[in-house]
């Protein structure tokens, strides 16, 4: 896959969060918790299985934390240094 | 960790206040409770007693083919000690019926292939490092071969869907049979859910969930240890570890769901109501601020994303 910078990361995250979640909030700040855009444990597993797959990388369930899914500011980082490292 | 919080004095209120519900308020001649030899039913089933007497009241086993038969011998040897009668329904042939095993097996069979349901086991449990790294709540399968050896796989939303709504089978069952013991005698059913598993969508809504009365809907799990201690309950339930009784591998409630033992995530929990600071919460409790923020983080998730559990039918 050609490399993405960190902008069209987050930009492809928005339209995927947008399409999967009907509460997604794209006006929402980077920060916001996702389960403040109605993103609950079967959520998560979602968006896990679509990183994965979209993405073809693999995300170790020590990897499935806060800090790496909890908000799109979050996920963008997150997959940047998978995609970029 | 509850300073104002006296078992008896909560006892004799509920007990009361049972007595009212039951022929003042639902004009029912007694109570039939679901008992799974667990502390919630069999705290339950000692106030309904103590509040209807044992001759109105009846404690309802409900096993399907994966319960523990130690489940069956605690709930029985208990009504037997408090003089209640006891009702036994299997509900496996029911939930053949329904297609329960299958479809839950099958959605099994897609993340694990070589999964044998009729030699291997399995539970679905959450990752277990809430104090550690602030995971997040994803479901997994952890399978147990006949050999003993275990191994984990991450479920897909689809067959975490699929499990799920094939287990719900199982307490929405119980809840019918439930209902049909205590219509022929006109009985109320009576309902074992506590605060954790309210408050936080550990329920099967219209399963354990639909119940005419929840006497200890209110109150945490180390109260209801507390209750269950002043009542009477025999040590050997007591001391059983909370289980979910739905899958063929016995699962601990904090591996399915809670996380953390209950006696740390009452006490953080209820400081965190009180308005203590996430400061003094770590201090009382030998961790630090944000260990304490995780937990209340999953508190709070929780609580946010199962309230449809919670609300009743809407009207426009």
């Amino acid at each position: 896959m050609a490399s993405l910078t960190k902008e069209e990361i987050r930009e492809q995250l928005l339209r995927y969060l947008d399409e999967t979640f009907p509460l997604f909030d794209q006006e929402a700040p980077d920060e916001t918790p996702m389960a403040e855009h109605g993103v609950d444990s079967l959520g998560t597993t979602n968006i896990v299985v679509h990183l994965e797959q979209q993405y073809r990388i693999e995300i170790d369930d020590s990897e499935i934390t806060r800090a790496n899914l909890g908000s799109v500011g979050a996920l963008t980082n997150f997959l940047d240094a998978k995609l970029n490292a | 960790m509850f300073s104002d919080f006296s078992p008896s004095e909560e006892a004799n209120r509920l007990i009361s206040w049972i007595q009212d519900s039951c022929h003042k308020t639902l004009k029912r001649d007694g109570g039939v409770i679901g008992v799974s030899g667990g502390i919630d039913s069999a705290t339950v089933l000692y106030l309904a007693a103590k509040a209807l007497g044992p001759e109105r009241v009846v404690a309802v086993l409900l096993p399907d083919r994966d319960s523990s038969p130690d489940s069956a011998r605690f709930a029985t040897d208990m009504a037997g000690l408090l003089g209640v009668r006891t009702v036994t329904v299997d509900i496996t042939a029911g939930l053949n019926g329904f297609g329960c095993y299958e479809a839950r097996d099958g959605a099994l069979k897609q993340a694990v292939p070589d999964f044998d349901p009729e030699k291997d086991k399995f539970k679905i449990v959450l990752p277990q490092n809430l104090l550690g790294e602030a995971s997040l709540n994803v479901f997994s399968a952890v399978i147990i071969k006949a050999d003993g050896t275990q191994f984990r796989r991450r479920l897909t939303p689809t067959q975490i869907n699929e499990i799920v709504a094939a287990s719900n089978l199982k307490q929405r069952s119980r809840m019918t049979v439930l209902y049909h013991e205590a219509e022929r005698r006109n009985y109320a059913v009576i309902g074992t859910s506590n605060k954790n598993e309210h408050d936080l969508g550990f329920f099967v809504k219209y399963g354990d969930g639909g119940v005419d009365m929840q006497p200890i809907r209110h109150l945490f799990k180390t109260q209801i240890y507390e209750i269950a201690r002043h009542l009477g309950v025999p040590q050997e339930i007591i001391d059983r570890p909370p289980t979910t009784d739905t899958y063929s591998a016995d699962a601990t409630q904090e591996e399915f769901f809670y996380r953390l033992p209950f006696d740390m995530l009452d006490g953080i929990w209820h400081a965190w109501e009180k308005g203590r600071s996430p400061e003094e919460i770590a201090a009382a409790f030998d961790l630090n601020p944000e260990q304490v923020n995780n937990v209340v983080s999953d508190i709070r998730d929780k609580e946010r994303t199962t309230e449809y559990l919670r609300m009743a039918p809407l009207v426009p």
